[in-house]
């Protein structure tokens, strides 16, 4: 009985810290949008959008077996609204035609760019210029996963800043310029994210969201509140902090310089985003340098997700086993005094909160059962303790629900924030307990995984 | 235990539905204020146009635009970002005499960071010369953000006397990086060209220390300036910049002066020699797109030199340069020969020296 | 002021605040307005109406200003095209001419300078 008991005490105190660190996040993230707000005002993005000064862009486009939407999705990138940049396709040994396609619409031929940076990847089979686009490139290679790819983009990219964009993003039309404008105003600025938002049943016209509707699967709803939270008070919270330990793989920018340093993406992890922000964090603090990872709300990127229990469960399982090796690789991190906020509280707050977390729940819960069944504790108490997490969790929803209000609004009308309001009470009910499974899933994955390379590794020497 | 959970749970249920208050009272209102701003832009526009065609006095404007000064200014703004002439100058007069200036520079003293912030921001773009001192004054703030804004306001309403006290503060006291820099000095215009040329001057005769004046090594803000100069193709910088090409002492700068030189296009009267064969590679690439844009006679056998150049880019920039100034006879034979610029010769012929990237 | 009644004049511009203040001034002068906010809208217009000029801006959602400059290029639409923009490079300017632009003029922009200009445009006919 005794055992349960401390279980369920761990469980409670866990929960309290957890919880504490997402108020505290909240009141951090609001006074940095409030601060965000005024700037995102008076932002002359015009005239930086005529200067001569602006910093040139690389955009590194992934893709893999994308013969279906390739042409369209650059088609649009190359509308984008930005100075000069150019964008580096790279054909991850697609077994489909896209690089056919490629060839087809852009008008390729062989291009005599050789590589600025050696960062290892997969064989290069061929790189092209676009005659219709001389600020296109495409660089064919044998697949190596997504992390090599983005690396043989590097190699081939010919300015300082780089941008990783997923091939089926759609990014707003501002976004690239304010996501530049703080490696502009700050020199120690290395890396920049940007909001990722949920396009699923928005209005795209050629490459564009033109208008934001609220899907209609509740699945993708659940989504958009996790996203909110994840973004307006979890990034944004983290960034005020300077602990940002995330740059979502979907959207964000770099100075090439660093990323090359620190030997580009890890190609032996699928969380290579996440890993590759530890990294840097990592390195640059070793190095003793003074340096800022930044995180704005605003320039924000469309996405579609999953919208069946399968496809969003693979996903999630896959993060849960990608945060775990991307902590692992950086485990210097954890309770070290040297890495700052990073080191003592947000990678202690990921691994604890997000990477053990769903197994203090799982337990949690098992318990709360078995003291229930054997009468170790009433009925009652164990409903009150279940109701102040799930309540917990609708408060926490509820205010980034408000914080979107209050600075972007991106949906408008009462319905469609009377139906983001239930979205965020029902989750508790089922999709909470639904979503640790799938972490539990990916926590095994994780463990399981590591024996699989080390036989990959062997097999290599 | 029970009791203190359910209390939890109380505040709980509180702040939820004081969350959910806020938020359906902050739609309620937002929306609200569209509304309104939507009925007042349609009540304005004509009544501007008119204004502007002298059909209605300010003291109409006046009565008729009694409203806040926010959705003023979000009216007014396209207008003031898009337009100069004697229309900019009818409104700046305009929201002189109703008191929305008066209202801004009262802001710029206010105890909130946002409000002064705005107010700096407004202020610049009405160009109102009053509150410079303000402005200079909030240079001296702790917030980056503050120095950014009041500097570009102080660029906006074109005081060139302040420009170093600007540059200084941006130096010292924030992380901003040189081209955030330039982006908000060249705000200015033209104008800012003398001043820049008279520091130049001054430093290359050994009366300013421009290390002291901005604590960072004197050819990086020499380079700033030189850059701002190329920019505007101010003509009159040319002395200064054949100056420095003369002292050839560092070669950050030496690069921005080239660059500058094919902006303006105008031939110097120093020999070039000893740029197209410096042993920095791009300074010999940026002595050769100078001759590109500017060619002037006299480096013939060098250019063909670095046809055989270990770097791609300065060969390919020597072979345009040839092949657009009426030497592609000099091409077809070195393609022909087994020189080793020859590979390069042929590529430009073949291309018939067009580039989409140029 | 007589000669100018019936010449048609299309302005694309996204700003609509600016496109209003152009559709006064041009209305004033004694044309005829109409006014497109994108490129597509405005490609659109071109084909189902007859219009002596176009103001365009460069930078406009769905559809440039070049890629609109370039589809009256190879239809051979006989209208004159005067650029406003707020791009002030060389290279903008020179794309724009290549592409049949009759005016290049940069923003901020003085409306009586827009204005000569179009009229000189219309009156060499």
């Amino acid at each position: 009985m005794n055992i349960f008991r401390t279980i369920i005490y761990i469980s409670i105190i866990y929960f309290l810290l957890v919880n504490l660190t997402y108020i505290a996040l909240n009141l951090v993230a609001f006074l940095a949008l409030k601060k965000e707000k005024i700037k995102f005002e008076v932002t002359d993005l015009q005239k930086t959008f005529q200067s001569e000064f602006y910093k040139p862009l690389s955009i590194i486009v992934p893709a893999y077996n994308e013969e279906k939407t390739i042409t369209e999705s650059i088609q649009a990138m190359l509308s984008l609204t930005y100075p000069e940049f150019e964008i580096v396709v790279v054909n991850d040994g697609s077994k489909d035609d896209t690089l056919k396609r490629l060839r087809e619409k852009f008008n390729l031929v062989p291009s005599n760019r050789t590589n600025k940076a050696d960062l290892t990847t997969a064989k290069i089979r061929g790189v092209y210029d676009s005659l219709d686009y001389p600020n296109l490139v495409v660089v064919d290679k044998e697949n190596g996963g997504k992390a090599d790819s983005l690396n043989a983009g590097i190699n081939y990219a010919h300015f300082p800043l780089v941008c990783n964009i997923d091939a089926d993003s759609l990014i707003e039309s501002d976004a690239l310029l304010r996501l530049v404008e703080p490696f502009v105003e700050d020199k120690r600025v290395v890396a920049a994210g940007g909001s990722i938002r949920i396009a699923n049943d928005c209005v795209v016209e050629e490459g564009k969201v033109t208008r934001v509707k609220l899907p209609g699967s509740w699945l993708a709803r659940l989504q958009i509140v996790e996203y909110l939270r994840a973004f307006l008070f979890g990034r944004v919270g983290w960034a005020a902090l300077e602990g940002l330990m995330i740059i979502s793989g979907a959207f964000g920018i770099f100075r090439k310089s660093h990323l090359i340093a620190a030997g580009g993406y890890s190609r032996d992890t699928i969380g290579e985003d996440m890993e590759l922000v530890l990294k840097l964090n990592r390195k640059l603090k070793e190095q003793g340098r003074d340096y800022r990872t930044v995180f704005l709300p605003d320039p924000v990127c469309w996405t579609q997700v999953p919208e069946t229990i399968k496809t969003l469960g693979r996903q999630r399982r896959r993060w849960q086993q990608g945060l775990g090796q991307s902590l692992m690789m950086n485990k210097e991190l954890l309770f070290n005094r040297d890495y700052g906020v990073v080191g003592l509280l947000a990678y202690p707050f990921f691994f604890f909160g997000e990477f053990i977390g769903p197994v203090i729940e799982f337990f949690g819960y098992i318990s709360l059962f078995i003291v229930l069944f054997f009468g170790w504790a009433s009925l009652e108490l164990v409903l009150t303790f279940l109701t102040v997490s799930i309540l917990l969790r609708i408060v926490l929803s509820t205010l980034s629900i408000l914080f979107e209000q209050l600075t972007f609004r991106k949906y408008e009308n009462l319905r469609d924030n009377g139906k983001l309001l239930l979205t965020a009470f029902l989750e508790g009910f089922g999709y909470q307990q639904l979503h640790m499974i799938w972490r539990l899933q990916g926590l095994y994955d994780f463990l399981k995984g590591k024996n699989i390379w080390g036989e990959q590794q062997r097999k290599e020497f | 235990m029970l009791t203190i959970i359910r209390a939890i749970i109380i505040v709980l249920l509180t702040v939820q539905i004081g969350l959910m208050a806020a938020l359906i009272l902050y739609i309620i209102r937002a929306k609200r204020a569209e509304r309104r701003s939507k009925e007042l832009e349609a009540r304005w526009q004509p009544l501007l146009y008119e204004y502007l065609e002298d059909e209605v006095d300010i003291k109409t404007m006046e009565i008729e635009l009694a409203e806040n000064y926010n959705s003023m200014w979000n009216f007014f703004r396209p207008y003031l970002d898009n337009l100069i002439g004697s229309d900019r100058e009818k409104i700046e007069k305009l929201l002189q005499e109703i008191g929305f200036i008066a209202h801004f520079r009262q802001q710029l003293n206010s105890e909130n960071r946002s409000k002064r912030i705005r107010a700096a921001f407004v202020l610049g773009k009405v160009r109102d010369s009053v509150s410079l001192p303000q402005l200079e004054e909030m240079l001296q703030s702790d917030s980056t953000y503050e120095i950014i804004i009041a500097g570009q306001a102080i660029t906006d309403i074109g005081a060139t006397e302040l420009v170093f006290e600007i540059m200084a503060a941006f130096l010292q006291r924030t992380n901003i990086t040189f081209e955030g820099i330039s982006q908000i000095i060249i705000n200015y215009g033209e104008e800012i060209c003398p001043p820049l040329i008279t520091i130049l001057t001054d430093w290359l005769a050994g009366r300013v220390d421009l290390e002291e004046k901005f604590q960072v090594p004197a050819y990086q803000s020499a380079a700033l300036f030189v850059e701002l100069l190329g920019h505007s193709r101010y003509q009159e910088a040319l002395p200064v910049f054949e100056k420095i090409l003369q002292q050839r002492e560092n070669e950050e700068l030496l690069i921005q002066v080239l660059k500058a030189l094919s902006r303006l296009k105008e031939p110097v009267q120093i020999d070039l020699k000893p740029f197209l064969t410096h042993e920095n590679r791009v300074i010999r690439n940026q002595t050769l797109k100078y001759l590109y844009k500017c060619c002037q006679p006299g480096y013939e056998e060098q250019i063909v030199g670095l046809l055989a150049d270990e770097n791609w880019w300065v060969s390919f920039y020597a072979a345009m340069l040839l092949y657009h100034n009426g030497r592609q006879n000099i091409l077809t034979e070195i393609a022909g020969s087994a020189e080793q610029g020859a590979a390069m010769s042929s590529y430009i012929l073949e291309a018939g020296g067009q580039f989409e990237h140029f | 002021m007589t000669t100018k009644t019936g010449q048609r004049i299309l302005v694309v511009e996204d700003e609509k605040a600016i496109q209003s203040l152009e559709r006064d001034k041009l209305e004033r002068a004694g044309y005829e307005v109409d006014t497109a906010d994108d490129g597509r809208q405005a490609w659109e217009k071109i084909q189902n109406n007859e219009y002596e000029l176009i103001l365009i801006d460069i930078f406009l959602p769905k559809m440039d200003g070049f890629q609109l400059l370039n589809k009256i290029k190879s239809q051979r639409i006989p209208v004159k095209k005067v650029v406003l923009s707020s791009k002030s490079q060389d290279r903008y300017i020179n794309k724009a001419y290549n592409l049949g632009a009759d005016d290049y003029l940069t923003k901020p922009f003085d409306s009586k300078v827009v204005l000569t200009t179009i009229d000189n445009l219309l009156e060499q006919g």
